[in-house]
C-alpha cells in the first residue's frame, strides 16, 4: 500500500475517532442517544473496514472488538453504562496510537489484550446484569417485509453501492428485488444513480434488523419499511416499470443533502497560496503608485480594476484559511472529563460560539494555552463538591468556554465558578517568591497579572494537573505571540473569567505606519490607543527610554530613532503613539505617522528573525520595505530600565 | 456481429470511460454483443451502465446482446433484480 494511501487513511481515521470521543462523551451523558450510537458504530465501522483494507490488521481485529460491543449496545443486550464509556474512550486513544504503525510492538499488543479483555469484562457483567425491559425490544417474527429503496443520485461517486445492502438484505431471509431504471435518454451520466429498487424480504427478522443494513446510507437514501400483513403476502406486486418515486412514510428519514462539496488540501498549498496573494497585493500597490504618477488615464484603469480584483482574491484566500473554532473545542471535552475524574471534582463543561471562526495559523497555536487555562480554571478555580456545598453552591462546578466576535477581532473567554482568585494569597507568594517588594500598593488587575509571572504559582501542594508555576506565563507568552491580548477578571467566591481577545489572521495586520527619518515601521493598529504631539527637546535616556506626559501622569516612552539608532535630526515635533500593553499606557515616539496601513506580513530572514523589537517585514507600494513592531517586546524590555532611571 | 469484450473492472472508476466506449459502438453497429466473461469486478454503476446500453439498444431497435456471462456477473444482477428482459442470454462467443 502506498505511504500517501496510509497518510490519508491515517488522517480520515482519526476524525472518525474524534467523531467516536465526542459521541462517547454524549452518551456518557445520555445513552439514551440512539443517534449517537449509530454515528459512533458507523464511524468505528469505517476504520476497522478501511484498517484491514490499508493493512493495519491488528488495528481492524482490535476494532472489531470495539464495534461487536457497539453493536450489542444498539441491540440493546449491553447497556451503555459510564464504566463502558470509559473502557471504550480508552480503546479509542489506543486505536489513535495503533495507526502509528501498521505492525504495532509487543508491548502495544499487549496492551490492546488488556483492554478487550477489560472490555469482555464489562460487557459480560452488563449483558447479564442489565438485560434489557422486555416493553423495549422487538421480537423477531416471521413476515413479509415490503423495502423501498430509492439511493441518492450521488451514492456511487460519494462510494455507496447498492450491491452490499442488498447482500446484507439478502442474509435475512429469502430476498426477491424488483429493479427500476429511471436514466434519461440523453445526458446520461455513468457515475450518476438511476436505479431504484422494490424488496420483499421474507425472513424472521425486526425492522431494527433491516434498518442496520442501510446503517450507512440511510441520511442520504429514501428507504422505506413496512410489514406486510400475513394474509397479503401472496398480493405482494411488483411496481410498474415508470414508477419512479417512493412513497414517503413518517419513519423514513430526511435526506440530509450536503450541498457543498468539499476537498482536502494540504495546509501548505495555502501557504503558498496566501504567500502568492500578499506578492500580488504588493505588485498592485506598486502599480496603484505607478499610475497616479503616470497620469495615464488607461493605465490608472487596469490599476483600479487589479486593485478590486486583488483586494477580492486576497479576501477570498483568506477565508480559505478561516476554521470555525469548535474544531478546537471538541478535544477539551475529553480533557475537562477526565481531569475532573482525577481531581474529585464534578464539572459542567459548556462550549459557546464553536462556529466563530479564526485563521487556521492562530488556531493551531490557541490549543495549548486554551488547555492551561482550563487545567487551571479546574485545579485552582473550582473547589471540591464538599467546599462547594458549604459555601451554598451547586455540587458541580462549571467551565464556560466562549468565542466570540468584538470589533473585528475574536473574544474568548474561559470563565469558572469557582472560588475567585484570593487576592491576598497572591501577593503573599509574589512577596515571598521576590516579585514584590513589601509597602508596594496594587491594584486588583496588577495582582492577576503577578500569576502571568514565571515561576509563581499558588497551589499548596504540586498537582499532575497544574501547579507548577509553569503554566500561566507561558499562556500569556502564547497569545501575545498571536498578538492577543489577556486580562483576568475575578470575584472572590464568584469565580474567574479570563479574556482573551484575538486577531482573525496572523497573515494581514491592520497597521499603523510611521516614520522616523526615512525608515517605515508598521505599529499593529489593535495595540495603539492614541497618537499625541510631543516636543522632541526632551533628550532620551539609555536607550531611547524617556518619559511623557498623558493624561496628567508621567507615561514611559521609547523614542524609535534612538532605539534602532536612526541617522538624521529630529523635527520640532514629534509624535508618540500611546500604545497599551499588560493594561499600562506605554509610548514609542516617531517622526510622523503615515496613516492607517493593511498589510501582508512577510516573516524576516534567518539573519534578522532575532531582531528585538521586530516581529516581521512588509513592502510598501513603492516598493521598499517596512518593518512591524512587535510592541510588546519594546514595552517589556524597555520598562526595566525606566524603572531604574 | 461486432464483438466487444468488456473490461476486466466495470465499476464506478471506469464506467465514463467505458459509457465512452459504448456510445462509440452505438453510433456504428446495428448488431454488437457485449462479452461480459472477462469481469472480474463489478459494481451497481457498472450493472447500471450495461442495463442502460441495452434499454438504449431497444429504444434504438438495434440488435444487441449481454453475452459469456460469469458467476460474479450473475451473483451481481440477480441481487439487483435480474438481468433485462430483452435482452438476449447466450452462454458462449
Amino acid at each position: 500500500m502506498s505511504d500517501a494511501g496510509q497518510d490519508i487513511f491515517q488522517l480520515e481515521a482519526r476524525e472518525h475517532l474524534q467523531q467516536i470521543e465526542r459521541s462517547l462523551l454524549e452518551l456518557e451523558r445520555d445513552p439514551s442517544q440512539r443517534d449517537e450510537l449509530d454515528a459512533l458504530f458507523r464511524s468505528m465501522h469505517t476504520i476497522k473496514g478501511s484498517g484491514g483494507m490499508m493493512g493495519y490488521q491488528h488495528l481492524a481485529d482490535f476494532s472489531h472488538h470495539f464495534e461487536s460491543v457497539l453493536d450489542k449496545a444498539r441491540k440493546g443486550t449491553v447497556k451503555f453504562t459510564e464504566s463502558l464509556a470509559s473502557v471504550l474512550l480508552l480503546a479509542s486513544d489506543h486505536i489513535n496510537h495503533l495507526l502509528d504503525d501498521p505492525q504495532p510492538s509487543a508491548d502495544i499488543r499487549q496492551h490492546s489484550d488488556k483492554l478487550l479483555a477489560e472490555l469482555n469484562r464489562l460487557v459480560g457483567d452488563s449483558s447479564h446484569s442489565h438485560a434489557c425491559d422486555d416493553s423495549d425490544t422487538e421480537h423477531p417474527t416471521a413476515r413479509l417485509w415490503h423495502i423501498g429503496i430509492k439511493p441518492s443520485e450521488s451514492s456511487f461517486r460519494d462510494g455507496f453501492d447498492c450491491v452490499p445492502v442488498l447482500r446484507e438484505l439478502a442474509s435475512l431471509g429469502h430476498l426477491s428485488v424488483t429493479r427500476t431504471l429511471t436514466a434519461p435518454e440523453h445526458g446520461f451520466d455513468a457515475e450518476s444513480c438511476y436505479l431504484q429498487f422494490v424488496c420483499v424480504l421474507s425472513a424472521e427478522t425486526t425492522e431494527a434488523a433491516i434498518r442496520d443494513a442501510f446503517i450507512f446510507v440511510a441520511d442520504d437514501w429514501q428507504i422505506d419499511i413496512s410489514a406486510a400483513a400475513p394474509e397479503s403476502a401472496s398480493e405482494v406486486a411488483a411496481p410498474s416499470a415508470g414508477q419512479s418515486e417512493l412513497p414517503q412514510s413518517s419513519s423514513t428519514r430526511k435526506t440530509k443533502k450536503v450541498e457543498d462539496q468539499l476537498i482536502r488540501v494540504p495546509s501548505t498549498k495555502l501557504d503558498y497560496l496566501m504567500s502568492l496573494v500578499g506578492e500580488l497585493v504588493i505588485v498592485k500597490a506598486r502599480l496603484e503608485q505607478l499610475a497616479s504618477q503616470s497620469h495615464d488615464e488607461h493605465l490608472t484603469e487596469v490599476s483600479e480594476e487589479l486593485t478590486r480584483l486583488s483586494l477580492e482574491l486576497r479576501d477570498n484566500a483568506f477565508d480559505i484559511r478561516m476554521l470555525p473554532i469548535g474544531s478546537i473545542f471538541g478535544r477539551f471535552q475529553r480533557l475537562v472529563r477526565d481531569l475532573s475524574k482525577s481531581l474529585g471534582k464534578q464539572v459542567e463543561f459548556i462550549t459557546e460560539g464553536e462556529e466563530t471562526e479564526l485563521d487556521k495559523v492562530v488556531l493551531d497555536k490557541l490549543s495549548d494555552p486554551l488547555i492551561h487555562l482550563i487545567r487551571n480554571s479546574l485545579d485552582h478555580g473550582l473547589e471540591t463538591p464538599q467546599q462547594r456545598l458549604s459555601a451554598g453552591k451547586p455540587e458541580a462546578g462549571t467551565i464556560k468556554l466562549k468565542a466570540s466576535h468584538l470589533n473585528g477581532q475574536i473574544l474568548l473567554e474561559v470563565s469558572d465558578d469557582g472560588a475567585g482568585i484570593n487576592t491576598q494569597r497572591v501577593l503573599e507568594k509574589a512577596r515571598a517568591n521576590g516579585l514584590l517588594s513589601e509597602g508596594n500598593e496594587l491594584t486588583n488587575e496588577q495582582i492577576y497579572g503577578l500569576i502571568f509571572e514565571p515561576g509563581f504559582s499558588t497551589a499548596a501542594t504540586v498537582s499532575d494537573v497544574s501547579g507548577r508555576g509553569v503554566g500561566m506565563d507561558v499562556v500569556k507568552r502564547s497569545i501575545e505571540s498571536l498578538q492577543g491580548r489577556l486580562s483576568v477578571h475575578s470575584e472572590s467566591g464568584q469565580g474567574t473569567t479570563i479574556r482573551i481577545l484575538l486577531p482573525m489572521t496572523l497573515a494581514i495586520i491592520e497597521g499603523l505606519m510611521v516614520k522616523v527619518s526615512d525608515s517605515q515601521f508598521v505599529i499593529p493598529l489593535v495595540a495603539v490607543e492614541e497618537c499625541i504631539e510631543t516636543s522632541s527637546t526632551q533628550d532620551s535616556g539609555q536607550d531611547g527610554a524617556r518619559l511623557v506626559e498623558y493624561r496628567e501622569r508621567l507615561t514611559p516612552c521609547l523614542r524609535l530613532r534612538d532605539t534602532f539608532a536612526i541617522a538624521g535630526a529630529r523635527p520640532k515635533y514629534e509624535q508618540t503613539i500611546v500604545i497599551k500593553t499588560d493594561d499600562k499606557p506605554f509610548g514609542i515616539t516617531v517622526d510622523e505617522v503615515v496613516g492607517q496601513y493593511q498589510t501582508v506580513i512577510k516573516n524576516l530572514g534567518p539573519l534578522y528573525q532575532m531582531t528585538p523589537g521586530v516581529m516581521g517585514a512588509t513592502i510598501t507600494g513603492d516598493g521598499g520595505v517596512a518593518m512591524i513592531l512587535d510592541v510588546n517586546q519594546l514595552a517589556e524590555d524597555a520598562r526595566p530600565m525606566q524603572f531604574e532611571a | 456481429m461486432k464483438h466487444w469484450v468488456a473490461p476486466l473492472q466495470l465499476t464506478i472508476f471506469d464506467v465514463r470511460r467505458v459509457q465512452t466506449e459504448l456510445e462509440e459502438h452505438q453510433l456504428l453497429v446495428a448488431d454488437c454483443a457485449v462479452d461480459l466473461s472477462t469481469i472480474e469486478e463489478l459494481d451497481t454503476s457498472g450493472a447500471q451502465l450495461l442495463l442502460y446500453w441495452i434499454q438504449t439498444a431497444a429504444r434504438l431497435q438495434k440488435r444487441w446482446k449481454l453475452i459469456g456471462h460469469n458467476t460474479l456477473v450473475d451473483s451481481t444482477f440477480e441481487l439487483l433484480g435480474g438481468y433485462p428482459a430483452n435482452m438476449e442470454h447466450a452462454t458462449h462467443v
